[in-house]
């Protein structure tokens, strides 16, 4: 058989060699390598393929390399997608004008290693001479590694470093800091660990994740306010004290303060009584405030009643038990004007009685006095009403009883009264504004309500509330408070709204007073007009430069005089 | 065929080597200088919160009733600055 008729491997030239007697295996001696030659070229086949396989795969690794060097010298990569940033710092809350109101510092807490404690005693001696007044020192000797105290200062961990103990491990933690102390407290509410409250709270997520958040207040104003209004407490040795200003065409609150607040760096200082935000968390019957609703019923409806005369001389029997009166008004016969004027609440029952009830309760929904605003961010109380919107309710309501506003609701609500009958949503925190406004009063109605705010202030119970310089209006507001089940003589809520400047207001402020104790004595009615109107006189006089120079509405010199 | 294999082989090998090399330079150098900016935000951070401290309101009234005992402006003042 020649080798090229050769197909497979016969076994022509191999033949069995035994090895040995007692062995059992027969080994095949391949004398031509005819096998062997057959695997080589079978090798070679194969390798020929690899080695082009290898080839390809080579290429394909290098083309990839390649581009992704082409890659990285034309793109300018972003960095945090190289390296996602885990160490975000919480946002920071500011005011209008970035001015810091909450923000976050990096510092180190002190941690102690036992096992690692070179010599406890001077440990110990050391740690009590740098924080005298820690008290846990005795775990030293009990605890493994454990946290001995945080936030340390510069001065703290200098001193630590230079004991040298490797028992002392510093790890770096974020302190929450409220650079305004109490001004704002009760916006920003406070963060400590996982405890938060108000803005802290609400807006976590977006915090959080490293965002700002810039709010609608203004730190001048509202340190004025608060100023004004810590001094009104102590004059009036009231339990506590409220005021809103707030920019009546778009809602934007410049100033929230309610006393007595608390500082969020210290939360563990805050007690019961401190730590609800009143302008929204309280709810209060506002008292004569309210009667400019009735006004507003009477123009838009242009009723007769703008023209008629109301006699009070006589006290109005609203149920058995109850007798109103109008002792503070020296007048028999009072016209529509003087109604507002002198805070009539006689003249406020009958001008509701001759209105009534179906459109009074339209209007209270219509413009917010029934449903609760929606602030962003804070926690908002539910007004209360009547359960029944009966004839006793109706006018009793009409001079501001009967029904609980939230202070946020009643100043939302009054500026729709003044801006020309638009809803503004009250807001806290800076956005781009809603154009749109559901209107709801006539430009006329919003015109004549402001002439009657004006003349309040210039000849009524508003005359303290007068700004040298600036034509204002405004509504003075009393109430008896409820003290077991009746209405207290001694304990009134007294209040004052009023708006600058009067011919096309952009500003409104509130300010309220909870039982404030001197005066005592005089007319309930007087009571609006001597605590709270001359603290809102004294801080509008402040914060209305400060308006002007920021350019918060228009200012020219002939409507200021 | 497979000169040229091992060729490419041993190319892309130190392609390889090197691009790591240089891509954990690069890295180093990104992590020197996010450290750097890190501790340059902490200090502009800390610098802003003392600003904000040296200029709160309560500070500045502090300073003036010490110091200047200016009066505030009030809208009265205003109007009079306006007519002269």
């Amino acid at each position: 058989m020649t080798e090229k008729n050769f197909t497979g491997l016969v076994y022509d030239n191999i033949f069995p060699r035994s090895i040995g007697k007692e062995s059992k295996k027969i080994y095949f001696h391949d004398s031509n390598d005819l096998i062997r030659n057959s695997r080589k070229e079978e090798i070679k086949k194969f390798a020929k393929k690899t080695n082009l396989l290898f080839f390809f795969i080579s290429l394909a690794f290098l083309m990839f390399i390649l581009i992704n060097l082409l890659k990285i010298s034309l793109n300018k990569f972003d960095l945090n997608q190289i390296y996602p940033k885990t160490d975000i710092s919480r946002g920071e809350i500011l005011d209008r004008n970035g001015e810091v109101l909450a923000t976050s510092i990096k510092t180190k807490d002190l941690y102690i290693n036992s096992r690692n404690i070179l010599d406890k005693g001077k440990l110990s001696m050391k740690l009590k001479e740098i924080f005298p007044n820690k008290e846990s020192l005795p775990k030293l000797n009990k605890k493994k590694y454990f946290l001995f105290k945080k936030y340390l200062s510069i001065d703290e961990i200098n001193k630590l470093k230079k004991i040298g103990d490797p028992g002392i491990v510093f790890q770096t933690s974020e302190k929450r800091i409220y650079p305004q102390h109490n001004i704002f407290s009760h916006l920003t509410g406070f963060k400590i660990d996982k405890l938060k409250s108000k803005l802290e709270n609400n807006f976590d997520s977006t915090l959080s994740l490293g965002k700002d958040l810039k709010l609608t207040v203004d730190l001048k104003v509202q340190n004025i306010v608060r100023d004004e209004l810590i001094k009104g407490l102590e004059i009036y040795n009231a339990k506590s004290a409220l005021s809103i200003v707030m920019n009546v065409k778009n809602g934007e609150i410049l100033s929230m303060v309610s006393l007595p607040d608390f500082d969020p760096n210290f939360p563990k200082t805050i007690q019961d009584f401190t730590e609800n935000n009143l302008v929204t968390e309280a709810r209060y019957e506002m008292g004569s405030t309210l009667k400019m609703f009735n006004a507003a019923l009477a123009f838009e409806l242009k009723s007769n009643l703008i023209r008629k005369n109301f006699d009070i001389s006589q006290g109005y029997q609203l149920t058995n038990k109850n007798t109103i009166s109008d002792s503070h008004i020296n007048l028999d016969k009072i016209n529509f004007d003087q109604a507002f004027v002198h805070s009539s609440n006689i003249a406020s029952i009958k001008i509701i009685e001759e209105i009534g009830i179906e459109k009074q309760k339209e209007l209270f929904k219509n413009i917010g006095l029934i449903d609760n605003p929606n602030v962003n961010g804070l926690n908002v109380v539910s007004n209360k009403g009547p359960r029944i919107w009966n004839d006793t309710y109706s006018k009793s309501m009409s001079y501001g009883y009967g029904i609980s506003l939230s202070p946020i609701s009643l100043v939302s609500s009054f500026a729709t009264l003044v801006n020309g009958g638009k809803i503004v949503t009250p807001n806290i925190i800076k956005t781009k504004l809603n154009g749109n406004k559901k209107k709801v009063l006539s430009n006329e109605t919003s015109k004549q309500i402001n002439i009657l705010l004006e003349k309040v202030v210039k000849n009524g119970t508003g005359k303290t509330a007068a700004v040298a310089g600036l034509k204002l209006g405004g509504k003075t507001g009393t109430s008896k408070k409820v003290e077991n089940g009746q209405y207290s003589e001694k304990k009134v809520i007294t209040s004052f709204i009023g708006v600058f400047p009067i011919e096309d207001p952009n500003f409104l402020t509130f300010v309220l007073f909870d039982e404030p104790q001197r005066n005592t004595g005089l007319s309930l009615e007087s009571f609006g007009s001597n605590t709270a109107a001359p603290t809102f006189s004294k801080i509008v006089s402040k914060i209305s430069p400060i308006l002007i120079q920021n350019n918060y509405f228009k200012y020219s010199r002939n409507e200021s005089r | 065929m497979r000169h040229l294999s091992v060729t490419l082989f041993f190319l892309t090998l130190c392609l390889t080597i090197f691009t790591k090399i240089l891509v954990s330079d690069q890295e180093n150098q990104i992590k020197k200088l996010e450290n750097k900016i890190l501790g340059i935000d902490e200090r502009i951070n800390r610098l802003k919160v003392d600003l904000s401290y040296v200029t709160r309101p309560k500070k500045l009234q502090e300073i003036n009733s010490k110091e200047f005992k200016l009066l505030p402006i009030l809208q009265e003042d205003v109007i009079k600055y306006k007519n002269d």
